[in-house]
């Protein structure tokens, strides 16, 4: 009886696996286009450059054609949304990061998409960290003279950020939560005119993200105190690491993750999963992000669910304590 | 001479056949889109982006550069030619270049936009090439207080806009001024006017609102009465320039470019700012005033040379500092990344070729776009002659594809519908449009400059008159105000005493 019922557990699992794989082999099918939604304006920063040459990548690695849809608006929410309403049939696929995924369900009261249950975790792509900039006429040289410089001056030193509950708002909260400083946030609506005014003085620094700012970096025109990071960034390999001075969680990044619609076919998530780990091996690809100061991450689908979760946690923590909040 | 020796380095690179070729392809694009109403460069750079990739980072961006000012040729053709503003720059451009179109002036007011545009580009270009980097450090001295009293000024300078009564012109500001409050507030993160769609939190796209208030209303309008529309176009005299106009418009193009090219180096709107500012200046100082927004060819050659000279030194920031001073820009940026070169103040010295190679093709650029523009007037002209039921569908079909394309958002074409009733209404009302869009632009600056500057002084109004250039701003604005007011008060007083 038991050998049965085992026989018919596994007939069925093998007819479901086989069902699986059939609609995995099918796909994608010719004539039909991927889509990739991107919860950002088109040619808007980082995210939407990665997605590109990931779409690109995925075109050429299952011979299918891949667009970029942007989707974007209210700090990704319209995007993710209408993704997680789209059919799970593997033509329908989320670009998004840590600020829309991780950091939206603690900053927004409501949301129409639940990061964690709407979508299926395919994996992480690549991760950009926050680099700490201060103007050139701070006196503090080191990140160690700067956390004293601004004990001694609590709420004199000013940093801008591109929003409430931005990336660069919350590695600040991070920071001062960490270090027990003072500092006041000035909130843009765009990094260029907070990195005008920090080199103009108006703000006195930035959690920059480093694609945004290496170029100044490197220009002489900022200062980089350190790299909110596990480990050294290949655009800027002379500014040390949070941790190699000292303040090891002190990290903070804006990765960015590939997902599908909840009830896209485990086969189908698993093969995309492949194509992603295969592109970023890719040294043309490794090469690209590299010049976008982003560094390739990959991993299971495991592993993205995993540091979702993570992410989410801590960052909500950042959130509630900071007492952030959006309507 | 260290400036040959660049300029020798930027045409190597700008005067090979490919990049002339790219170039050429960028300002031919770039004229077609700034044409078509609503589908503006940004959408284009950013759908043409992944074209680039393989292509040298000096052959992309000679094109991307090619596109941006390009757009800014092209746009001022359906502004003229049927009210309808195709990019944001050539809202102003409308108000007298639609009248002139009207009194069968098509050609001669598209004459002047070019000719106008082609001594803005080329003098900002030079002014590129001789300072950019201490012209640079003005955007630098900007901070909040000095936007939020630029921006101050800026407003008083809409009314001095409009043409109408100054209680009209005053209530449309404040319309403006509201529609702009829509969306997310920057420093506390809460939605207001945003009926709890998430497609407004971002607040409303000010092409959606110039497209449908001046496009949309004037097609409304049109076919309410569409017998004395067909006898209008009908007389077009003389496509090119007599002397004597040529004469009357050198000193507006002049002080046009000058205007375009200061505010185009700072960031936010720079080119489309001076615009506005390039038109009521001339206003002010015309000695053909009276005739602003009854068709006065400065009113055209003003704002045209302005944003010209605007769209080029907008480069400066981008090019000297890696900051985008605009949309378009940030996609340039995105581009170069995409190539491995960091932008930042070492491409100059780092990536020579590549810096001044830009600047090269801008000339060049500048030279097709009037060769490209000049013998199109004639087209352009026969355009308008269309019967007007074949014409309107088509113009509704374009400002659609073009108010998709800014979002691939369905609410925004109902919004364009929407503000394209508003719009009628207003024509009705004889309230001019100009002064809202205006407010509706620089209010969201103003608010936060305002809210920037309270938070660096700790709630200190005073920042605001101890910074030098804020404090100058300031001064001009209340002039400015009271060279407004000054005539208005004494009808007034007339009119009291003749009671």
């Amino acid at each position: 009886m038991r050998q049965t019922l085992t026989a018919a557990a596994l007939t069925a699992a093998m007819a479901l696996g086989s069902f699986g794989s059939a609609q995995a082999e099918d796909w994608p099918a010719s004539g039909k286009t991927i889509q990739v939604i991107v919860p950002a304006p088109g040619g808007a920063g980082t995210g939407d450059s990665i997605a590109r040459v990931l779409a690109d990548q995925i075109a050429n690695r299952l011979k299918a054609s891949v667009v970029v849809d942007n989707r974007g608006g209210a700090n990704g929410n319209v995007g993710a949304t209408i993704a997680a309403s789209s059919p799970a049939d593997g033509y329908k696929l989320l670009f998004s990061w840590a600020g829309t995924l991780a950091v939206n369900p603690a900053l927004y009261k409501k949301l129409s998409f639940d990061p964690q249950k709407s979508f299926e975790p395919i994996a992480l792509v690549a991760d950009v960290p926050n680099i700490l900039v201060v103007n050139n006429e701070l006196p503090a040289k080191s990140l160690a003279e700067f956390i004293d410089y601004a004990k001694k001056n609590p709420e004199k030193l000013h940093f801008g950020s591109t929003g409430s509950g931005s990336s660069m708002h919350l590695a600040a909260e991070l920071f001062m939560a960490q270090t027990s400083t003072k500092l006041v946030h000035v909130p843009y609506n765009a990094p260029a005119m907070a990195t005008t005014n920090l080199i103009g003085n108006d703000i006195q620094l930035m959690f920059q993200l480093v694609p945004g700012i290496a170029g100044q970096v490197k220009g002489g025109k900022v200062r980089a105190l350190a790299l909110m990071s596990d480990a050294r960034s290949p655009a800027l390999p002379d500014v040390p690491t949070m941790a190699e001075l000292g303040q090891p969680t002190l990290l903070s990044s804006t990765w960015f993750a590939l997902l599908a619609p909840k009830g896209t076919p485990a086969a189908i998530l698993d093969k995309l999963n492949a194509v992603v780990n295969e592109s970023l091996s890719d040294p043309e690809v490794k090469k690209k992000l590299a010049a976008m100061g982003a560094a390739p991450l990959g991993g299971t689908r495991q592993q993205l669910a995993d540091h979702l979760a993570k992410e989410t946690a801590k960052w909500g923590k950042v959130v509630r304590e900071a007492n952030i909040q959006i309507q | 001479m260290e400036i040959i020796e660049h300029l020798q380095i930027g045409f190597s690179t700008a005067a090979t056949f490919s990049n002339v070729l790219y170039c050429l392809v960028g300002v031919v694009l770039g004229t077609a889109i700034g044409v078509l109403p609503g589908l503006g460069p940004v959408a284009t750079i950013a759908m043409l982006l992944p074209v680039t990739f393989g292509l040298s980072p000096a052959s992309s961006l000679i094109m991307l550069a090619g596109i941006f000012y390009g757009a800014q040729y092209g746009g001022s053709t359906t502004a003229i030619l049927v009210n309808l503003p195709g990019e944001s720059s050539s809202v102003v451009t409308a108000l007298d270049g639609y009248q002139m179109a009207k009194q069968g002036r098509a050609g001669k007011a598209l004459a002047t936009a070019a000719l106008g545009s082609f001594f803005a580009g080329t003098v900002a270009t030079l002014l590129i090439t001789l300072f950019s980097p201490p012209l640079a450090e003005i955007a630098l001295k900007f901070g909040p207080p000095e936007y939020f009293s630029l921006m101050v000024l800026g407003l008083v300078a809409s009314i001095v806009l409009a043409s109408g009564p100054l209680p009209h012109a005053l209530g449309m500001v404040v319309i403006g001024l509201l529609l702009g409050i829509v969306g997310t507030d920057v420093n506390s993160g809460t939605e207001r006017f945003s009926f709890g769609t998430m497609q407004l939190a971002d607040g409303i796209n000010f092409v959606v609102v110039a497209m449908g208030v001046f496009g949309l209303g004037e097609i409304i309008a049109n076919l309410e009465n569409e017998t004395t529309r067909s006898l209008m176009v009908k007389k077009v005299t003389g496509l090119m320039l007599s002397w004597a106009e040529i004469k009357g418009i050198a000193a507006p193009v002049l002080r046009g470019t000058a205007i375009g090219s200061v505010l185009g180096i700072l960031p936010g709107g720079g080119a489309m700012l001076s615009s506005f500012a390039a038109y009521a200046l001339e206003k002010k100082v015309s000695k053909n005033a009276a005739n602003f927004g009854k068709g006065a060819i400065e009113g055209v050659a003003a704002p045209e040379s302005a944003n010209n000279a605007g769209a080029q030194s907008s480069f400066i920031p981008m090019l000297t500092l890696g900051i985008p001073s605009n949309p378009v820009m940030a996609l340039m940026i995105g581009a170069m990344i995409i190539h491995g070169i960091q932008p930042g103040p070492t491409v100059m010295t780092e990536q020579p070729e590549l810096f001044w190679g830009v600047i090269a093709s801008m000339w060049m650029g500048n030279l097709f776009l009037i060769i490209l523009n000049l013998p199109l007037i004639g087209v352009w002209v026969r355009m308008v002659q269309v019967p007007y039921h074949y014409l309107f569908p088509a113009i509704l079909v374009f400002c659609g594809i073009g108010v998709f394309s800014l979002s691939n958002a369905t609410l925004d074409i109902y919004l364009m519908a929407a503000f394209g009733l508003i719009g009628y209404v207003f024509r009705k009302l004889e309230c001019e449009p100009a002064p809202m869009l205006l407010g509706f632009i620089l209010g969201p600056m103003m608010e936060e400059s305002l809210r920037r500057a309270l938070l660096l002084s700790k709630g200190d109004p005073g920042i605001f008159f101890t910074r030098p250039i804020s404090a100058t701003m300031l001064i001009l604005a209340v002039l400015a105000m009271v060279i407004v007011l000054l005539p208005a008060l004494q009808k007034k007083r007339q009119e009291a005493f003749t009671e």
